[in-house]
């Protein structure tokens, strides 16, 4: 079997104190795109970090390899320079900062793209357009006072520009009206197609993926990845929710019981969750 | 020659008139306090006032100011301007807010006095003016703006020092808006650090007048600003916004001063820096509710980050009220990139030092992409060349 582009053995994480992630094994091969799904709090967002090195989070056991690369020890900067990208769900605003000087900065530690000059320029002029962004926005202090869909617009534009190895989307469809799912679709695509891009896309939302050729999908639950298959898992799970895996919460991340936690397991009524599950799914269906 | 020098010293009582009136003789070096706060607070913060300890300096020649552009008097008189504001101000509000010992050094150092007067009504072109700073001399410039009854004015002005050398520059501003007009007052500095820079601001607004101050301070070894708006007319507004940087050993000092006596006058003043290697920097800024001014509103805000553990930073923010019905907030924050843009940036590729690199080199950025002229943008891309090591904001406009 060829090498993974991506290995997480074995990875458990916690903040502070509280575990989070548990034993996650995941391998992810150059050019594929893998979807991880799973309610809410089950942890998608956290493995997201923990691949990028956020220092919010402790990996307790296990390795992250990129490329054979142990990056395990390595801070976020490091594993950006090796070539993850992180998506964020909630991009963060910089005011001081204008979005050229950021652009400029991030790019310099990229050397291999060769992007000085007018090529930088060049460049950059071809992602607006395709983002259907005005040129305006480069004199704009960073995400400062952008709606949501234009940050996620900015995000998709550094993905482009940086062309990464291994680009973990995380909710970067959410708080999209169809206009701007339908540019950050196609930017998606545009990575995949222009740079044999791999993805490691974290939805709730089953419309981007329309857009998409779905390699594999991992579902999570609290913490543990407890499936795994091809595409036709999704539409599962589209027309299922989680309640298959013991989770009773449609596709739109809303809860049908509040009892998950595994405290609460002895007051799980499983019979009322699926008659909840039945009817959310008969609603979506209705709609 | 050498640059000024200054040292704080705990607060002293004013000069007399007599003793301020022999500054306005250019002779000798002179040490002068200024930027005092109207209302003082514990001297060992040494922060009351300022001295700056200034060279005897011949007075540069009056063609280091210069009319780039718009319709300007450049060897104007101090008269027309003297004559509106005795009309304008019958009570004596009008202030600055470096403080008359400043005011007389850089009447008696003034090279050149450009008058923009703008008619009611009227909205001309846009004024450019140039401070290029003469290498061994005080170069100072008087820079009088009237705009009258709903007339509406921009001006520019830069100090700048492309030949390099030592020395002071400055630029004196006194501005009468009057009712319904409107001032758009662009400054930017950027001299090299052989320079000690001092920037005196008075402003006087009417009924409805607005007035919009932009203040962009990168270079010099010393930095001197004060700021005066009397907000007399109701409805009168400002709104300042200040960009300062400080690298090296520079030293800036801020002195802010807004009194707001009419009614429903609203002010803002929103200041926005970075310290980098062991600069140090001194804001006050001091909003006045004054008796009679029902329906004020006033808002300050010092952001500040710091770049490097060698800086040092004191915020003086201040809310003086003879008024009940008004509402004022100030605040600062001050402190190094917070955790969660340092997570976002970090996830980028960029370190800790280089985020905080980032911050300095946004601030030329910033310049450059509000530079109002190729002059102006020279000036930037000098100062940005020798701080930062590369140009400033021109990654997007035909860098080579």
């Amino acid at each position: 079997m060829e090498e993974a582009l991506l290995s997480v053995q074995g990875v458990c994480a916690s903040a502070g104190e509280k575990p989070i992630l548990h034993g996650i094994d995941l391998a992810i091969g150059k050019g594929e795109t893998h979807v991880l799904m799973g309610p809410n709090g089950a942890g998608k967002s956290t493995l997201g970090q923990v691949i990028m090195g956020n220092p919010t989070y402790t990996m307790t056991e296990g390795a992250i390899v990129l490329e054979g690369k142990d990056i395990s020890e390595e801070n976020a900067a490091e594993r950006s320079r090796d070539g993850l990208f992180l998506s964020f769900q909630a991009p963060v605003e910089v005011p001081g900062v204008p979005l050229q000087s950021f652009l400029r900065a991030i790019v310099a530690q990229h050397p291999e793209l060769n992007l000085k000059g007018k090529r930088f320029k060049k460049r950059i002029a071809e992602i607006l357009e395709q983002l259907n962004m005005s040129a305006d926005y480069l004199d704009r202090e960073l995400n400062v006072g952008f709606s949501g869909g234009e940050k996620k617009k900015i995000e998709m534009l550094q993905l482009l520009l940086l062309k990464p190895k291994l680009a973990i989307l995380d909710e970067t469809d959410s708080g999209l009206d169809v206009d701007a799912l339908n540019v950050v679709s196609k930017a998606i695509a545009a990575y995949r197609a222009e740079n044999d891009g791999t993805i490691l896309l974290i939805t709730h939302n089953t419309r981007i993926l329309e857009h998409l050729s779905v390699d594999r999908t991992h579902v999570m639950v609290k913490g543990h990845l407890v499936a795994e298959g091809d595409a036709s898992l999704i539409g599962d799970i589209d027309q299922h929710g989680f309640e298959q895996f013991g989770v009773a919460e449609d596709i739109e991340g809303n809860k049908i019981s509040h009892a998950l936690d595994e405290d609460e397991a002895p007051a799980f009524d499983a019979e009322a969750a699926l008659a909840h599950a039945e009817a959310a799914v008969k609603a979506a269906e209705a709609k | 020659m050498t640059a000024a020098t200054e040292t704080h010293t705990a607060w002293r009582p004013q000069m007399t008139p007599a003793e301020v009136a022999a500054l306005a003789v250019n002779e000798g070096a002179r040490t002068i306090m200024v930027n005092r706060p109207p209302a003082i607070t514990w001297h060992k913060l040494k922060i009351n006032e300022v001295a700056a300890s200034l060279p005897a300096l011949p007075a540069a020649a009056r063609t280091a100011v210069e009319v780039a552009s718009g319709d300007a008097v450049w060897g104007a008189e101090a008269e027309p301007f003297d004559a509106a504001l005795a009309e304008a101000d019958p009570e004596g509000h009008f202030e600055s807010g470096m403080g008359a010992e400043a005011e007389a050094w850089l009447s008696a150092h003034t090279a050149e006095r450009v008058l923009v007067d703008v008619a009611a009504g009227e909205e001309p072109d846009p004024v450019l003016v140039h401070l290029d700073a003469e290498d061994g001399a005080a170069s100072v410039c008087a820079l009088d703006i009237i705009v009258r009854e709903g007339a509406r004015a921009t001006v520019y002005a830069q100090a700048d020092a492309p030949a390099g050398g030592t020395g002071v520059a400055g630029f004196a501003i006194r501005a009468l808006v009057g009712e319904g007009a409107h001032l758009s007052l662009v400054v930017l500095q950027t001299l090299d650090d052989g320079y000690t820079y001092l920037e005196n601001t008075a402003a006087l607004l009417g009924a409805g007048a607005h007035a919009a101050f932009t203040q962009t301070e990168l270079g010099a070894r010393r930095s001197l600003v004060g700021t005066a708006f009397a907000l007399d007319g109701d409805e009168s507004s400002v709104d300042i916004d200040t960009h300062y940087l400080g690298h090296g050993e520079n030293d800036l000092d801020f002195n802010y001063v807004i009194r707001q006596r009419g009614r429903a006058t609203k002010s803002n003043l929103d200041a926005n820096g970075s310290l980098a290697d062991a600069s140090s920097k001194i804001l006050r800024g001091t909003i006045d509710f004054i008796h009679g001014c029902k329906g004020a509103v006033g808002h300050e805000r010092d952001t500040v980050l710091l770049a490097n553990d060698k800086v040092r930073n004191k915020t003086m923010p201040v809310l003086l009220c003879d008024e009940d019905d008004v509402q004022g907030d100030h605040g600062a924050s001050i402190g190094h990139v917070n955790p969660e843009q340092l997570g976002y940036l970090e996830a980028r590729g960029l370190s800790e030092s280089q985020v905080e690199a980032l911050f300095v080199g946004a601030q030329f950025d910033y310049a450059a992409v509000h530079a109002f002229d190729e002059r102006a943008a020279a000036g930037v891309n000098r100062l940005a060349q020798r701080v930062i090591g590369r140009e400033a904001g021109a990654q997007l406009e035909g860098e080579a």
